[in-house]
């Protein structure tokens, strides 16, 4: 069996792990960034977004046999529903969970100074990039992203409907999709 | 490069690890491997002591040239390793329940393989009750099984005890041949003990408790320290007299479900384990849940 391309789809790599372990670390790569930005934008801090990030991938190689591809669910929605259920899980008992990593043997990854500053990076990158998001979609962005306000709080305070809010926040994350995919 | 790289090659190794046949079968297969390797290993030593017994009828001794010695099988069945002495060349095997520690110790390192007559030193020096020979190989990564071939006394013949370890790290697994094979144990019993080992320990503030018999989050959760002075939210140190209440307690009720165990302790409070590896002696069990009445559903008749 020939090797699986870096370059080949997510669901190929998921697919191609039993046989091929690099296919994963592969998948790890691509979407390193996305998944410790979510958490590090969401917990703040470094240390618990990476172990946040080590779990969802240990959870995500335990269960990629079971990963079937969908059409309306590709593979990154996959991983950011197990990255979500982390960081539930997380906040419900006060602590990160080290299950899937306990059940693959994995060794606890101590972080060096150089790996935590890093991972502030990404915060600062998408901070930076936020505030140069036009006016009324950073406004938005700032408020339901960074703050994590509900949308008729932020349509009050914003003095405009709900509707307008979220056409908003999805045109200044979409502008931020753009931007960080420019930048990587 | 990636921004946490050991991260990336501990998934990598680990995906290489789920590669193996090993996690690939389902407990109850792996539980019904270890039972037909544990028969054979029976009959083995059957056919040994069979051949034995045939050899010193027909004048054989001590010393018999190896190709004769016939073929020793032993297995450490808690680190699950095998060792077959066939006349002067051992096989270490990892067999498919071994702890995954076993499988990280011998991969990549340089493991010594040791066997023995005597038990313990008796006679003189030089005495050939005494002898025991060593060899040293590199053990490659991702692979079973490793041969060694002894050059000097030791054979099947004579040898009655092996060990495989590395240097660095120490004991990979030993065998006495010729003893009877041990056992399976029942989850239940494993459970058991191991409750009991923590229930002493942690009474005694002992750190064994935390290292040995837990996960991390609960151990985190005995000071509400994580590692690197971070506090855990909403968390209350265990007192001194919830430690001490588990001194002489002894598990008395047990409920397994899954993954996951319910224990009652004689001193009135429950704990939940959860199976962190599987093996032939009923799998190892740490405490994940202490606080409260954590086993109060899975105990619920």
């Amino acid at each position: 069996m020939s090797p699986v391309s870096d370059d080949a789809p997510d669901e190929a790599l998921l697919a191609a792990t039993r046989t091929e372990p690099t296919a994963f670390g592969a998948f790890y790569r691509r979407h390193e960034d996305r998944v410790l930005g979510y958490f590090l934008a969401r917990v703040g801090d470094p240390e618990v977004a990476a172990d946040l990030t080590a779990e969802t991938f240990a959870a995500a190689l335990t269960s990629a046999h079971r990963f079937r591809p969908r059409k309306k669910k590709p593979a990154v929605a996959w991983l950011f529903g197990i990255a979500r259920n982390q960081l539930a899980m997380s906040r419900r008992q006060g602590r990160v969970e080290a299950r899937a990593r306990r059940r693959l043997g994995m060794a606890p990854v101590v972080l060096t100074d150089e790996a935590i500053e890093r991972i502030a990076e990404l915060d600062r990158t998408a901070l930076t990039l936020v505030e140069d998001l036009p006016g009324d979609q950073r406004e938005a962005v700032r408020a339901r992203v960074v703050d994590e306000r509900d949308y008729p709080d932020i349509a009050k305070d914003l003095r405009c409907s709900e509707a307008v809010v979220r056409k908003r926040v999805s045109r200044g994350l979409e502008t931020l999709r753009g931007r960080m995919e420019e930048k990587t | 490069m990636t921004r946490i790289p050991e991260l990336e090659q501990e998934l990598v190794a680990a995906a290489t690890r789920l590669r193996s046949p090993r996690r690939v079968l389902r407990p109850a297969a792996r539980l019904a491997l270890a039972a037909a390797a544990l028969t054979v290993v029976a009959v083995l030593l059957v056919v040994e002591a069979t051949d034995r017994d045939h050899g010193r009828r027909a004048g054989q001794h001590t010393g018999t040239p190896p190709s004769q010695g016939g073929t020793k099988v032993g297995v450490d069945v808690s680190a699950g390793v095998r060792f077959t002495l066939e006349g002067r060349q051992l096989t270490v095997t990892l067999l498919p329940w071994a702890l995954t520690e076993t499988r990280n110790r011998v991969s990549g390192a340089r493991i010594r393989a040791t066997c023995g007559v005597a038990y313990a030193q008796v006679g003189p020096e030089g005495d050939p009750r005494n002898a025991r020979e060593e060899r040293t190989r590199f053990w490659p990564a991702g692979r079973d099984s490793l041969r060694f071939r002894f050059r000097g006394v030791i054979s099947s013949s004579n040898a009655r005890w092996c060990r495989a370890e590395d240097a660095a790290v120490g004991n990979v697994g030993f065998v006495r041949f010729g003893t009877a094979p041990v056992r399976m144990r029942s989850p239940d019993r494993r459970i058991k003990q191991m409750a009991n080992e923590w229930a002493g320990l942690f009474a005694a503030s002992d750190p064994r408790a935390c290292d040995n018999y837990m996960t991390q989050p609960a151990c985190e959760r005995m000071e509400c320290m994580r590692p690197g002075n971070r506090p855990v939210e909403n968390c209350t140190p265990v007192s001194p007299a919830f430690r001490r209440s588990f001194r002489g307690a002894r598990v008395e009720k047990l409920h397994i479900d899954g993954e996951y165990a319910g224990v009652a302790f004689s001193n009135g409070r429950t704990a939940v384990l959860t199976r962190v590896e599987d093996t032939a002696q009923g799998g190892v069990w740490w405490i994940a849940k202490f606080r409260g009445n954590p086993a109060g559903r899975l105990l619920r008749p």
